[in-house]
């Protein structure tokens, strides 16, 4: 019996080791790092320091804002896109060739279509050709280091999480829901707004707190489209770490990003959360 | 005469190459309880889904109240369904999914409130208000649909097999309770099953179809005493099918035998004869008054509260439903003749 009790610890103790050493350690490091000093004394001075210094709320502030932004845009081009792929679509090599569209992108590096980005919305790049000849603007427009193109290449990249998420939750709806609503005399839109998109929201929320999160912890895709002009909280805790060698204090910025953003996702969880009777 | 509620004409639909409605033609006056029994497959949720709206015939018209609502979408017809998994709100509670419809037709909330209480109360799910679908058992949960359904107190109500999601003894005791109600509130009922007991139980009158097709329209007893095809004859109750040919001096000849049969108006040439089993006796001579034909007793089948006798008559196996006290002294194996009634006999076209 006691070979059995074994195996059971043995298979328990396994992902449990893989738990604490891949989450729980890194995590603890960081915590321990930001709460020490260099010389390994307990102190709150790296908090009071972020606390004190306006430039860090600043930072905070864009890169909040962006993030609110990016997951905005995402909303409202993604949940029409999975209404098509989902609703309209009929003919379905036509959808799986739009739902690989979309994935694809997803294999290959941030960086490479970062890069891609920059030289679109370059000066003499395909976006502002495009719009100098369509006569929407006489001269070229400003959008690397600016917020607008790491807003464009933001979106770009964490569309395709809004879109599965709410394809998925979209695929769910029982049609037999949407005709009794006909049935009972809604509208179309009628339909939608009382049936429809209610019984997607749980998809939908789950994108857009997936599309926040990786907004506002987006490293590469800011730095590479920011010019040099805009600060995004990571390049602040990139450059800790990189550059200043302070680990200590990258660590409290660390730990305060990730604060924040919890306490911002779980406001939002709260709001959308489906009530019980 | 007033204006029927619900009048079909020639209604087709096709769906691809496939026929699944052709040329039907059915009228339903107020207050009526009509069942839609066939087959699965033979079109009568296709013809419920052409009355309430979700698909368009491609040839036909379907009138409620004498308005031609054929091309009118479904929020727009002045009638309501109740759907066979019932199609309850999941993130409504059980009085605001019953709200649904007046709240929707713009009536206020006190008064929507108000209505939805009472069909609540009507259903008896007086109290169950504040739930949510999820928390019901199947049969509360198919009352809150009904109640969905009537409150708007649309003349003609469709139910699409609604009761096909319950256990049998609840069935029943729902069955009822449907009638009631229906009754009380005088809505037309168009209730789709395939369920023959249920059919015969409930409908005032019964619309059998078979392959896109209204293969009769009666009283159940009707249909099952006079059925009008050899379809009709063997899906509603159980049936010997004989066959019979008619000649042309008008005598009929039907298992060999040669017979006269008087004032019959059936076409000339093979027919088949449609016989219940309980209208079959068993006898030891042939009967004076009764058509006797000789055949073998073969074997008895007791089934509660009567019996099944199969009889081997030449060729043809014939089945008779008897009482038990009809046996004493009969024994498989046994010749016996088998009598009936000529008027018992139905003819119907084609062969058996």
């Amino acid at each position: 019996m006691s070979g059995r009790l074994r195996t059971v610890l043995l298979l328990c103790a396994l992902p449990a080791a893989f738990f604490v050493a891949f989450f729980l350690a890194p995590m603890a490091v960081v915590l321990i790092a930001s709460l020490t000093t260099p010389d390994g004394h307990l102190t709150f001075a790296h908090y009071l320091r972020i606390l004190a210094d306006s430039y860090h709320w600043d930072v905070l502030w864009v890169t909040f804002r962006l993030g609110a932004l990016t997951t905005l845009v995402s909303v409202l081009i993604g949940y029409p896109l999975a209404w098509y792929l989902v609703r309209v679509v009929r003919w379905r090599p036509w959808r799986r060739f739009c739902v690989i569209l979309l994935i694809v992108p997803l294999f290959t590096s941030n960086i490479v279509r970062s890069f891609g980005w920059m030289v679109l919305l370059g000066r003499n790049g395909l976006v502002n050709d495009s719009l100098i000849g369509l006569g929407l603007i006489e001269r070229p427009m400003r959008f690397l280091g600016t917020e607008l193109g790491i807003l464009i290449g933001l979106v770009y990249i964490l569309l395709p999480f809004i879109v599965l998420a709410v394809g998925n939750a979209l695929a769910k709806v029982d049609p037999a829901l949407e005709h009794a609503a006909a049935d009972l005399g809604a509208t179309p839109a009628g339909t939608f707004w009382t049936i429809t998109f209610p019984l997607s929201l749980p998809g939908l929320m789950s994108g857009a707190v997936m599309v926040f999160m990786l907004a506002v912890s987006a490293y590469v895709t800011p730095a590479l489209l920011s010019g040099g002009r805009i600060t995004v909280f990571s390049m602040l805790i990139f450059q800790q770490y990189s550059s200043v060698f302070d680990f200590n204090y990258g660590g409290a910025l660390s730990i305060t990003m990730l604060v924040l953003t919890l306490v911002l996702v779980t406001l939002a969880g709260r709001l959308s959360e489906p009530r019980r009777a | 005469m007033s204006t029927p509620i619900l009048a079909i004409d020639g209604l087709s639909k096709h769906f691809g190459g496939h026929a699944a409605l052709t040329e039907i033609d059915l009228s339903v006056e107020q207050g009526e309880f009509i069942a839609l029994l066939g087959p699965s497959g033979c079109g009568k949720t296709t013809l419920l889904r052409c009355i309430a709206g979700f698909l368009t015939p491609e040839a036909g018209t379907v009138r409620l109240a004498g308005e031609d609502v054929t091309r009118l979408p479904p929020y727009r017809r002045p009638l309501n369904t109740v759907f066979q998994n019932y199609a309850l709100f999941p993130h409504m509670s059980v009085l605001e999914n019953v709200a649904y419809g007046p709240r929707r037709q713009g009536t206020p909330k006190g008064e929507a409130t108000r209505r939805s209480t009472e069909a609540l109360e009507l259903v008896g799910l007086a109290g169950f208000g504040e739930r949510l679908p999820a928390q019901l058992s199947g049969g509360q949960q198919q009352r809150v649909a009904l109640a969905r359904a009537i409150v708007n107190r649309p003349q003609l109500l469709l139910l699409d097999e609604p009761l096909s999601a319950l256990d049998l003894k609840l069935r029943k005791k729902v069955q009822g309770e449907l009638k009631q109600i229906q009754h009380r509130l005088g809505i037309a009922f168009l209730f789709v099953t395939h369920d023959q007991d249920e059919a015969m139980s409930m409908a005032d009158r019964i619309v059998l179809m078979n392959r896109g097709r209204i293969e009769q329209i009666g009283r159940g007893q009707d249909i099952y005493a006079r059925p009008a095809s050899r379809f009709a004859a063997d899906f509603i109750g159980d049936a010997n099918l004989l066959q019979v040919e008619r000649r042309g001096d008008g005598s009929l000849s039907l298992l060999d035998g040669a017979m006269l049969r008087p004032a019959c108006d059936a076409p000339q040439g093979v027919l088949t004869g449609v016989l219940r089993p309980e209208d079959i006796l068993i006898a030891p001579e042939p009967a004076a008054d009764r058509l006797s034909l000789p055949a073998v007793l073969s074997e008895i089948t007791h089934v509660g509260s009567h019996a099944l006798v199969t009889l081997v008559a030449g060729s043809t196996v014939l089945t008779a439903r008897l009482a038990p006290s009809a046996l004493s002294g009969l024994a498989p194996g046994q010749p016996v003749f088998a009598t009936i009634r000529l008027g018992d006999l139905s003819l119907v076209p084609g062969d058996a």
